[in-house]
């Protein structure tokens, strides 16, 4: 398999002023390229400790990180990492550096040097991308939360990454705006087969994903298709998470001894499954 | 009260002034500034407000929209005028005596000439900003300022500019922020408006507080998010937007010349109105 | 005469400017003392403004807001005690905790109040305990905590006053499950104490079925609907042609009963959609609902 980010060992420590507690302990963890991840977890799993890790923006107090086999450890691979994985963070209001979109998303060409020309194909492109395209000269304050996340993935998509990470990203936004950001990045993933690890506290985000991975106190403690990862209701409950309804429901009935598969996350297959135990019943 | 702030606001609208390099717009500024304080005689003052009638007609920008801006000085346009008429030169006409109080021609002229120098100022720091991004204006002083790298200033010009940025990027998301915070402590109950001095100052403690905390919570992501983009102190940065002086940028510079020299020339030739 | 009257109001920012934007528009709903009522709608809609004006944070352009039988308005000088009557927690509130100490922070509203020093201490602790904000931590600074502490310590702040009307604009955004359950808990224990009459305004359709008597829908400034809980998402049609969502459980049984037209339950819950299916079933294919 072809490996784009792989966390080999790893083990990091939080500073405070009185103590240092360990967020991760001899964490091993391999992304494939091409890849749609969700990391699900509740506060202080240690998820977004993770998602620094994965792109050098902290480095590992012992063990490695490495993308496409550059170790984040060492200085001289620092911009090529960056510019392979990009991170996106929760806030939307804390990631734009200024105040028109399309400079904005020219920030990070510019860093990197490209000629005018190349910076203003690769922003036009970026921004066509997340959907923006016509707001590229609008003041970046007037946009609405999704439509900020969004053009902080423009940011990202013009240094033309291999891999996107989505701290939190959805979080801050309402469902509108969760919508455009989900089906931004999915899209990205399908069409410029860009890596995707999503971490989020909403379980239907999850429902799409090739892998879901459940992290609670700093481990890994389910990883498997949605399908898999769902049909254990208990270990996701355990990790501090939701259960979607649907989830929810099936197993409440596969409970009381009912014939139904619980690993269902769409409404319509949950349907689909109701129907099937009703049929069952009445013949 | 802080949504009326308008300094910096750019104007969108497609004019000459508009279309010019804002490097020229900032050296033409520092220029008609220079010309409008040099101007020492009512020919030349004149010759100078015509210039910035023009300026007015040429950016494109509504009337009100500079109104509006003046509207903001007119106490400071006032107090200047009253101490200049009072504080008048005693060498000229005495025009009017009652007790201590003399007004003479001089210091009346000097009036009119201050209040008129103070408007132009506001007028043509105001034509600037409306028809320049901020993000212009903060790219073009970084540039001008780039003879400052052989004094070994470079990174400090950088530094500046990228803060200037930063801080226009960040205005209005605090300002939001502000109001935000006000509202929260109102439904606690906090007092805000009414109250002395010092009750008042004690009364914003609330607010500044958890502003402050959170434009450092802001600046250390907003840091973080800019690693990400490979952002390492402005070494090898280059613009997606350069910049191009033009026909324009030559015409304007050479119609301004030719009113600086007529301003020259009539300070030295009329002796009318000179103060 | 209703607990809460909100009669004919209008907002407009700006008026006067040519740039004027009318925020809300002759809403009028009542509500009665100790119910819970969910406000949704989209981003925009004209809920913040809507709940705004519930303890006077703004003034209404038309219109008025009568809580006991009393125009809020109709002494100006008195607002600040309709704010106390009426408490309002906005959308991440842990944006205004500035105390050096949690419990000066939670102490600050009723303080501002008039309310005396030592009242102030068995409040402080009553609201804390309430919250699940445990001793030691009164002594802390309230920038130590981590983000549900925050929360909660935040929405204490609001609970001190002990309003008779208490208004929540997103309380559990951004938190994880177990945040959101103390939190709801918390809300429900209050109102209980104290017999308080809640408004919670939500994104999260499964929260709002969960806890609230009635909803209104927000559309474009206006109210859209206005009805008991169940009546509401048993509408799911008109809900998503205001691009809005039901429970996942509401639009399963919506579906399911295309296909079993005799089944009639229209569960808000996930323990009513178990009892509803296990009686359609246990009953032969007859709903008992």
């Amino acid at each position: 398999m072809d490996e784009i980010i792989k966390l080999n060992n790893v083990s990091f420590d939080y500073e405070s002023d009185d103590a240092s507690f360990k967020v991760l302990e001899n964490f091993n963890l391999v992304f494939e390229r091409g890849t749609f991840n969700v990391i699900l977890g509740h506060n202080g799993s240690g998820k977004s400790t993770l998602a620094k890790l994965l792109n050098g923006l902290i480095k590992p107090a012992s063990g490695s990180v490495s993308v496409n086999g550059l170790l984040t450890s060492d200085e001289k691979n620092d911009f090529q990492i960056k510019k392979t994985v990009g991170i996106v963070f929760q806030n939307p209001d804390n990631q734009l550096v200024s105040s028109i979109v399309e400079e904005d998303v020219a920030f990070g060409p510019e860093n990197l040097g490209f000629s005018p020309e190349e910076i203003r194909t690769r922003v036009d492109s970026a921004l066509k991308a997340v959907n923006m395209y016509e707001h590229r000269e609008h003041p970046t304050h007037k946009l609405s939360g999704g439509q900020k996340q969004r053009v902080a993935i423009a940011g990202i998509i013009a240094m033309e990454p291999e891999c996107i990470v989505l701290d939190e990203t959805t979080a801050m936004l309402d469902p509108i705006g969760r919508k455009e950001v989900i089906d931004t990045i999915k899209c990205l993933n399908k069409e410029k087969n860009i890596t995707v690890i999503l971490i989020t506290h909403f379980m239907e985000e999850a429902e799409f994903a090739d892998r879901v991975l459940v992290m609670s106190d700093g481990e890994i403690t389910a990883d498997g298709t949605p399908t898999d990862v769902f049909s254990d209701v208990e270990k996701i409950r355990a990790a501090g998470l939701d259960v979607p309804q649907t989830t929810d429901l099936l197993d409440c009935l596969k409970k009381q001894g009912y014939n139904v598969s619980s690993s269902v996350i769409s409404s319509q297959l949950c349907v689909d499954e109701l129907d099937k135990l009703i049929k069952s019943k009445r013949k | 009260m802080i949504k009326d702030i308008t300094f910096g606001q750019y104007f969108k609208a497609n004019s000459y002034i508009h279309k010019l390099d804002p490097r020229a717009k900032i050296l033409l500024l520092i220029l008609l500034i220079a010309l409008s304080f040099i101007a020492t005689n009512f020919v030349s003052l004149a010759c100078v407000v015509f210039f910035v009638l023009l300026l007015m007609f040429f950016s494109g920008i509504p009337v009100r929209m500079y109104l509006k801006n003046l509207k903001v000085v007119i106490p400071i346009i006032i107090f200047t005028a009253i101490l200049n008429v009072f504080y008048g030169d005693p060498d000229t006409l005495l025009l009017f005596s009652y007790w201590k109080i003399n007004i003479y021609l001089g210091g009346v002229l000097r009036a009119v000439f201050m209040a008129v120098r103070v408007i132009l100022l506001i007028v043509i720091s105001s034509a600037l900003t409306y028809t320049t991004t901020p993000n212009d204006l903060t790219d073009s002083i970084e540039r001008l300022l780039k003879p400052l790298k052989f004094l070994g200033l470079g990174q400090a010009v950088h530094t500046m500019s990228m803060m200037m940025t930063i801080a226009l990027r960040f205005i209005p998301t605090l300002i939001e922020e502000t109001n935000k915070i006000m509202n929260a402590q109102k439904a606690r109950g906090a007092d805000i408006e009414s109250g002395g001095l010092v009750k008042k100052v004690k009364a914003l403690l609330p607010i500044i507080i958890p502003l402050l905390i959170s434009a450092v919570r802001r600046a250390y992501e907003l840091a973080e998010a800019m690693e990400c983009r490979c952002y390492n102190g402005g070494k090898g940065r280059v613009r997606m937007k350069q910049l191009h002086i033009s026909w324009r940028d030559v015409l304007a510079f050479v119609i301004t010349s030719i009113f600086f020299s007529g301003v020259i020339l009539s300070n030295i030739f009329i002796q009318f109105g000179v103060i | 005469m209703s607990y809460l009257c909100v009669e004919n109001l209008t907002h407009i920012y700006g008026v006067g400017s040519p740039d004027n934007k009318v925020a809300i528009k002759n809403l009028s709903f009542s509500l009665e003392k100790g119910e819970t009522l969910g406000i949704i709608g989209h981003t925009g809609s004209g809920k913040s403004t809507l709940v705004n004006h519930l303890n006077g944070l703004i003034k209404p352009t038309s219109g008025r807001v009568v809580l006991n039988g009393e125009d809020i308005w109709k002494n100006p000088k008195e607002i600040k005690q309709i704010r106390g009557k009426v408490g309002l927690v906005f959308q991440y509130p842990e944006y205004q905790l500035f105390e050096e100490t949690v419990f000066k922070d939670i102490a600050f509203g009723p303080s501002n109040l008039g309310v005396s020093e030592e009242e102030l201490v068995t409040t402080v602790n009553e609201i804390a305990n309430l919250m699940h904000i445990s001793e030691d931590l009164l002594s802390k600074s309230p920038f130590d905590l981590s983000g549900g502490q925050k929360r909660r310590v935040a929405i204490a702040g609001v609970l001190a006053m002990r309003p008779e009307l208490l208004v929540l604009d997103e309380p559990t955004a951004g938190l994880d499950p177990v945040g959101r359950e103390t939190i709801f808990k918390a809300i429900s224990d209050y109102k209980q104490k104290y017999n308080a009459t809640v408004i919670i305004v939500s994104h999260s359709m499964e929260d709002i079925a969960a806890i609230s008597d009635k909803v209104l829908v927000m559309n474009k400034g206006e109210i859209a609907m206005f009805s008991d809980t169940r009546d509401i998402f048993s509408r799911s049609q008109e809900l998503k042609s205001l691009g809005l969502g039901v429970p996942v459980v509401s639009e399963v049984f919506y579906n399911i009963k295309k296909i079993y037209p005799d089944l009639t339950a229209s569960p808000l819950t996930v323990e009513e959609a178990v009892d509803a299916i296990n009686a359609y079933i246990v009953n032969g294919g007859v709903s008992n609902d």
